[in-house]
Order: C-alpha cells, then sequence, then structure tokens
C-alpha cells in the first residue's frame, strides 16, 4: 500500500467523507458537553454518557468502559464532580467502595439531550426505506468489525 | 417512517465506528498528545487566532485552551506572536514543524481506514459513500458514545 499518496476510486472519496465526519463529530461533542454544563471539558462527555446507560458504576468499569486508565477516570470523575454532574455513592457490594453515578440534574439534562438527538436523526432519516437504513447500518458495522484502528 | 429500533441501531453503529477511530487515535499517536493534535487542527483551519478565541472553539475554556497552547508551544509546534491588533494579547501560529506533525497525524489515519478498507468490494464502498452522503450535511454528527 502506498504511503501518502491519497487513494483513488470510491475509497478515497470514502476517506474524505469519514474524514468530514470526524471532523463534525468532535464539534459535536463539544456541543453535548456545553449543553451538559458549560464548563465541561468536551472529553469528558463519554464519561458522562456511560453513566447515563447505568445506575451506578466502579472506577474500574468505567475505565474499562471507556478505555481509559485509572488516573484519566479519576480525574475526569473528580472535574464533573465539582461541576455538580456526577456523585460518589458507596458501595452496597463493598463498604470500602465507592461508585459513581449522575445526579439527578445531570441525568436528566443528558436524557433531554439524547433525546433531541435522536429525533434529528429520525428528521433525517424521514424519507429513507427502513431497508436502506439497516444497509448503512450493516456496513458501518462491517467498518467497526474491521477496526479501524 | 423509519422504525425507533432500526434508527437507534444505526446511530449505535456510527457511535462505535467513531469510538474505533479514537481508539485508534490513541494508540496510534506518539507525536503529540490528542489534545494537541486537536490544537494543531484547530489552528490549520483556522489560521493565527489569540488563545481566547482559541478555548471559544475548542469549548475547554481558558485555562486549558492555555495548557494545551503551552504544550505545543514546548514541542516546537506552535508559536506565539504578538497581536498587532492588540498589544498585550498574542496569537498563536503553526510553525512548519506543527504543519508536519499534523499532515503526519492524518496521513496516519487515513492509512488506517486504507487497511480496514483493503478487502472492501468497490460496490460496498460505494453503497457506503452513497449512504453516507444521502445522509447530508445536517444529520447530526456521530459521537463516540450516545
Amino acid at each position: 500500500m502506498r504511503e501518502d499518496a491519497p487513494t483513488p476510486g470510491p475509497l478515497g472519496d470514502l476517506e474524505a467523507v469519514l474524514a468530514d465526519l470526524w471532523q463534525r463529530s468532535r464539534a459535536t461533542a463539544r456541543d453535548l458537553a456545553h449543553g451538559l454544563h458549560p464548563r465541561l471539558d468536551p472529553t469528558a462527555y463519554p464519561l458522562l454518557a456511560v453513566l447515563g446507560h447505568a445506575e451506578a458504576m466502579r472506577p474500574s468499569e468505567l475505565s474499562e468502559a471507556l478505555l481509559l486508565d485509572r488516573s484519566t477516570v479519576t480525574r475526569q470523575v473528580d472535574a464533573a464532580e465539582r461541576l455538580g454532574l456526577v456523585t460518589r455513592v458507596p458501595d452496597p457490594r463493598d463498604a470500602r467502595a465507592r461508585l459513581v453515578a449522575l445526579t439527578p440534574g445531570a441525568r436528566e439534562r443528558l436524557e433531554r439531550l439524547r433525546r433531541a438527538r435522536l429525533d434529528r436523526w429520525h428528521a433525517s432519516l424521514a424519507q429513507w426505506p427502513t431497508q436502506e437504513v439497516e444497509q448503512l447500518t450493516r456496513l458501518l458495522e462491517r467498518l467497526r468489525d474491521a477496526g479501524v484502528d | 417512517m423509519v422504525d425507533e429500533r432500526v434508527a437507534e441501531d444505526l446511530v449505535q453503529a456510527f457511535s462505535d465506528v467513531v469510538r474505533a477511530v479514537r481508539v485508534g487515535d490513541r494508540q496510534g499517536q506518539g507525536s503529540a498528545p490528542a489534545a494537541v493534535l486537536a490544537l494543531l487542527a484547530d489552528l490549520h483551519r483556522l489560521g493565527d487566532v489569540r488563545v481566547g478565541d482559541l478555548a471559544a472553539v475548542s469549548g475547554t475554556g481558558a485555562p486549558t485552551a492555555s495548557r494545551h497552547a503551552a504544550a505545543a508551544e514546548e514541542l516546537g509546534l506552535v508559536v506565539r506572536r504578538p497581536d498587532p491588533d492588540d498589544r498585550r494579547a498574542c496569537r498563536l501560529a503553526l510553525t512548519p514543524d506543527g504543519a508536519r506533525v499534523l499532515e503526519a497525524h492524518r496521513a496516519q489515519q487515513s492509512r488506517r481506514l486504507c487497511q480496514s478498507l483493503a478487502d472492501w468490494s468497490d460496490e460496498d464502498a460505494d453503497t457506503l459513500l452513497r449512504l453516507l452522503r444521502r445522509l447530508g450535511p445536517n444529520a447530526p454528527a456521530p459521537t463516540p458514545l450516545h
């Protein structure tokens, strides 16, 4: 494979389209983080999104779900706690341990943002035949499984 | 009208792909931390900017933006210049090294993508391209986790 020249044909075009998507996805993460709290660092949005799917999680579980090392998770949790977005609660299974959970206010805002995004997706897909949405989903899953990494 | 579940599956798949790219970025980076690369990308897009404007664009807040700018400056990837419009302020600009690091990072991202698409037929790549284009610029962009 050549190292530098752009790939010709559909693959090259696909690369450009995907590069544009990554760019926009960074902006989206920024907007979502701001929607949760004006001072939340955008890189911490995934932490809150993961917590939105659970009641409360151990720091080790967060670290695994986010693919971040423990010290980064701790730093993000500390920052989110200072902003009143997450709270540390006792672990019912282990008296010495603490779990991390969203505060009710953060959960409500997160849910509202998620709902709004899903509505936008629905609007974008309104004219699409279901079959084509499923086809796109399959191709994206294949891209993921090929390990874009 | 597309079923709720079908749409959710798509959003999930999108989110997973973006996440895979992020993870690859994290593993593949060696040249500079991700925050510095993001700063270089912003500078490349915007041209010379004040740190304050950069903070607004990146959404990180002024202290974080200053920290990233200082890190990039230390690596010789950006340079501070006096702001001609405001003597108390300064502007950040990419150095040639900064531009090279950014370019190398982008090339590496494309290379990884090409590798993962290597065994795709032109037809599948075409279909994916067509469907992504059809989503258009107004569709919400995927986030690493939704």
